[in-house]
């Protein structure tokens, strides 16, 4: 029974990796891929906290869907929904964000500004929002929600690893001066989305 | 966009609701930021907030479009209210009053909806071989041309089109100069 539930969670890990992955295949979090300024070490410090953010938007969106059908089944109509997610999204953010900064400063230790603006830009950009509200109009429990988001971050790493590798194979071809830069990049994650789509065979719900 | 953008209704929603979220969600994001001094942790989730709001309530003006129009946008309605979409306001620019913020929020959104239509209208004709959900006769049509990855590609070509455009525009205003400068009998400017 075990071994079955854990099988089921790696699943929904490994579809949301790869053959949902979110920027392959949903188009989200491309504005966070800074073309120019990729490289290995800053996709993994940036996938941690992507994955982070994603699965507190994950629990927060499962979450906000407990709360509506529990409370307001019939009141709270589907275009309504989203601001309940994203408020408990907000509230638990800035509780977490706020224990933390109060813990470092009794340690003594000053957090740049910088670092918790970048945290902050990770946490409300599209990757941790298009979570949020995947799993608030989606139909699974908890752990699904978090194995999917834990995927959803391993997909980011994914897609950033592969911009990396694509700008480097870019770099020493003789591109078009008008396709040079964003255009060549979006054609190439086309062609990986392509591919991608071959393994999923139809279009995800929206 | 890229996925959500697969026909001109959808194009027209998605501008409309950029509209209605970004305008709003940059002055306010200004005020809190410059005026009220908020700072950005605190900031940045109070205007996220409110543009979602906005975006939730989008709904009442671009239902008229079509009935089920939400479920054609998807997820992708409310993830206008992404900070993502709000904070170039803030990047590189020194935009520090409340009629600048609102210009160049217009200016965006003109620019958003241009490629939407464009792109959308696109997508429409070749996926479904109709325009505004009206048939078009002898269609060629392209099923693949809903997917994602038709959307990727379509917004490369869209952009490098855009570059070209610019690039062109910036020859011809430098070309424009040299002459004037000719005729003046001036130095030519390095």
């Amino acid at each position: 029974m075990i071994w079955e539930t854990i099988r089921e969670l790696l699943l929904a890990g490994l579809a949301a990796a790869v053959s949902e992955n979110l920027v392959f295949v949903r188009a989200l979090g491309l504005g966070e891929l800074e073309y120019e300024e990729y490289t290995p070490p800053r996709a993994f410090r940036d996938a941690w906290i992507v994955t982070l953010m994603s699965v507190l938007a994950a629990v927060s969106g499962w979450g906000g869907r407990v709360l509506i059908i529990r409370r307001f089944p019939e009141a709270l109509p589907p275009h309504l929904r989203p601001p309940v997610f994203l408020g408990i999204f907000t509230a638990a953010f800035l509780l977490i964000m706020g224990i933390i900064l109060l813990v470092r400063k009794k340690r003594g230790k000053e957090t740049s500004k910088k670092r918790y603006k970048f945290h902050t830009a990770i946490a409300f950009g599209f990757l941790p929002l298009g979570v949020l509200l995947v799993n608030g109009f989606g139909t699974g429990g908890l752990a699904e929600a978090v194995a999917g988001a834990l995927g959803a971050g391993a997909g980011y790493l994914l897609a950033a690893i592969l911009c990396w590798t694509i700008r480097e194979r870019l770099d020493l071809c003789d591109i078009p001066r008008s396709f040079r830069g964003a255009p060549i990049l979006f054609i190439y994650i086309g062609l990986l989305s392509l591919a991608l789509f071959g393994l999923v065979g139809h279009q995800l719900a929206l | 966009m890229v996925v959500a953008a697969t026909n001109l209704k959808n194009g027209v929603a998605l501008s409309l609701a950029m509209a209605i979220v970004l305008v709003p969600t940059v002055i306010l994001s200004l005020l809190l930021r410059q005026k009220l001094r908020f700072p950005y942790w605190l900031g940045t989730p109070v205007w996220t907030m409110a543009a979602m709001f906005l975006a939730s309530l989008s709904y009442y003006v671009i239902r008229f479009i079509s009935v089920e129009i939400t479920d054609s946008l998807g997820i992708y309605l409310y993830l206008l209210a992404s900070a993502a979409v709000v904070s170039p306001v803030f990047t590189g620019k020194r935009i520090s009053t409340l009629p600048a913020a609102g210009a160049w929020a217009l200016r965006y959104t003109g620019g958003f909806a241009l490629a939407a239509l464009i792109i959308s209208a696109i997508r429409e004709v070749l996926a479904y071989g109709t325009l505004w959900g009206l048939a078009l006769p002898e269609p060629l049509r392209i099923s693949g041309a809903q997917m994602p990855f038709f959307g990727f590609i379509m917004f490369g070509v869209f952009s490098a089109g855009y570059q070209w455009v610019r690039r062109l525009a910036a020859e011809l205003r430098s070309f424009g100069a040299g002459l004037r400068l000719d005729e003046e009998g001036g130095e030519e400017l390095l």
